[in-house]
């Protein structure tokens, strides 16, 4: 039996598989993670491996690449939608 | 944060194929090995191993491949370090990197460099937007973490690696809306085959896996724009003509889907082997710039430095495995082990007899990088820095005449990717503009830091440099 973490996404509580990455749970849930730094165009996981920095997310507080970023129980995602 | 100062006599960074065989061979010959690796499994992109297991990928044979190699390692003695990314590197060797959110720095006396491929991406209208993935992601989605790109997903490009991931989606049990593939279907595509007959009943396997997607199979066609308001609702498909770019008069949409994965093949990863000044050369067909290895040993123009695998140029696992152990083994001669492998002449030849088959396949798949031409103006080229076409070209008819000079003038491949994912098609499109070989563009040099680090791991990886003993410390 695989085991459920809680995620907190913007403040709302996401159920997800331990250790599956950060990056899947929230692609399921929408693709948009984040904007653009000039333009500020709606951006999302991209390469999926720790590449291209698109699905760069904050989390507890401090920027990591979503697709490589294992979830663990209680942390803190902000998301820009 | 604590601080940590390793040493060994053979560093290898990747813990792929290449990484895993080459580790193995060194250590086997007697050298202290250290591995390290970006992901917190070994076996690489190649085996992708599921992160939660009672999935149907928890036996494939890539799977199993990994697992093996990595045992193997550990019954031997390897120093595995996952969690890892190398931020810099000096000659001799120093390497100074992130490991979790601790710092790590390592000395060896000789290093392998079996860093892998990347995506070798080609821009397209709309290829932005949320939804477009990479080929690689929906594999990683799929097989790793068990989840889905999408409901309804659009697979297109071209190469032997698409009929990799619609079998990855046929054995999850997914369909897929449609399956777009560049070149058409011909009896030359078998061709391979004839001098590879052993790979045979492999590819039978994919296309019939292929099949079980239920997929609209468009051959002869691909993907001209991703479309949708915020996020992708639908794909444009065109027929590609006898100039081999798309017909506007035979296109379609393909409307109502969540997910586009887009995949053209691959380049090597060479940040490493080119901030370490080996030599590098261009060819298309092995992804673009690669690093340059003695095919006999796998060292690199630097003494006792060693590429293998994707870096060396794109070729599949094969020859990555047989390119590792090659380089294992002379690297722990190197640093003053005796091996005693009676010949290496067998594993020469078999890995000349793979990159006969890879470069036979290349073939058949060629890269279109002139696809880049189709490109709007106003489309972004470098996603980093929202960098679109008419800046790169603005800044071209001004006189920059290269990666370097492009990236001064515009800051194309000055974001946190650092060029890894614009730069093949950058050195298209600026080659083009000037009517010069894409390698006359060059390519983006190494810069600290390699990847993003926090600056307090940065400052502690490299206060280490010169300390004289291996130790574990919070740093003051």
């Amino acid at each position: 039996m695989s085991r459920f973490v809680k995620v907190l996404v913007n403040g709302e509580i996401v159920m997800a598989q331990a250790g599956v990455s950060l990056g899947s749970v929230l692609h399921g849930r929408s693709p948009a993670l984040r904007h653009s730094p000039v333009e500020l165009q709606p951006r999302g996981l991209y390469c999926g491996m720790g590449v291209c920095f698109e699905c760069l997310v904050m989390v507890d507080g401090r920027p990591e690449r979503a697709c490589i970023t294992p979830v663990r129980e209680g942390m803190a995602v902000e998301v820009q939608p | 944060m604590k601080a940590a100062l390793l040493s060994c006599d053979v560093l290898v960074v990747g813990a792929g194929p290449a990484g895993l065989a080459a580790a193995a061979a060194a250590r086997e010959c007697g050298a202290d090995v250290i591995c390290v690796d970006l992901f917190t499994q070994a076996g690489g992109q190649y085996s992708m191993r599921p992160v939660v297991a009672g999935g149907p990928f928890d036996h494939s044979l890539q799977v199993a491949d990994g697992r093996t190699a990595e045992a193997r390692c550990r019954e031997l003695g390897v120093r595995f370090l996952f969690d890892t990314e190398i931020f810099w590197a000096e000659p001799g060797f120093s390497v100074f990197a992130r490991q979790g959110p601790d710092s790590v720095t390592i000395r060896a006396s000789a290093m392998v460099v079996a860093s892998g491929a990347m995506e070798r991406a080609i821009p397209f209208n709309g290829w932005t937007l949320p939804g477009v993935i990479t080929a690689g992601a929906a594999q990683r989605l799929i097989k790793a973490n068990r989840a889905s790109p999408g409901k309804n997903v659009v697979l297109a490009g071209t190469g032997p690696f698409l009929l990799a991931v619609a079998d990855t989606f046929a054995k999850a049990g997914k369909h897929l809306r449609a399956y777009v593939e560049m070149q058409r279907p011909a009896l030359s595509l078998f061709s391979p085959f004839l001098h590879h007959p052993a790979r045979f009943g492999e590819a039978v396997g994919l296309l019939q896996s292929l099949r079980r997607t239920r997929p609209a199979i468009h051959m002869g066609h691909m993907v001209t724009e991703a479309l949708g308001d915020g996020r992708l609702e639908a794909v444009r498909v065109a027929a590609i003509g006898r100039n081999g770019l798309p017909e506007k008069d035979k296109s379609f949409l393909i409307e109502n889907i969540d997910s586009l994965c887009i995949g053209y093949g691959f380049r090597p990863v060479i940040d490493i082997t080119s901030l370490l000044h080996a030599a590098h050369h261009f060819d298309s067909s092995l992804g673009g710039w690669y690093c340059a290895a003695d095919p006999a040993t796998q060292q690199t123009d630097v003494p006792r430095l060693y590429a293998a695998g994707e870096t060396t140029g794109i070729g599949g696992s094969v020859p990555a495995r047989l390119s590792g152990r090659l380089a294992g083994l002379d690297a722990a001669r190197a640093v003053g082990n005796t091996v005693s492998v009676p010949s290496m002449d067998g594993t020469r030849r078999a890995l000349a007899r793979a990159r006969d088959f890879a470069a036979s396949l290349a073939k058949l798949f060629p890269f279109p990088g002139h696809l880049i031409e189709r490109l709007s103006p106003e489309e972004k080229v470098c996603r980093c820095e929202d960098v679109s076409r008419a800046q790169v070209e603005a800044a071209v008819g001004e006189g920059a005449a290269d990666l370097f000079s492009v990236k001064m003038w515009t800051r194309a491949g000055m974001g946190p990717c650092q060029g890894r994912i614009c730069g093949s098609a950058l050195g298209d499109l600026v080659a083009g503009r000037l009517g010069i070989a894409a390698e006359a563009a060059g390519y983006n040099r190494p810069h600290m830091p390699l990847r993003p680090v926090p600056l307090n791991i940065a400052e502690a990886a490299l206060a280490l440099a010169g300390e004289p003993k291996e130790s574990t410390g919070t740093p003051a």
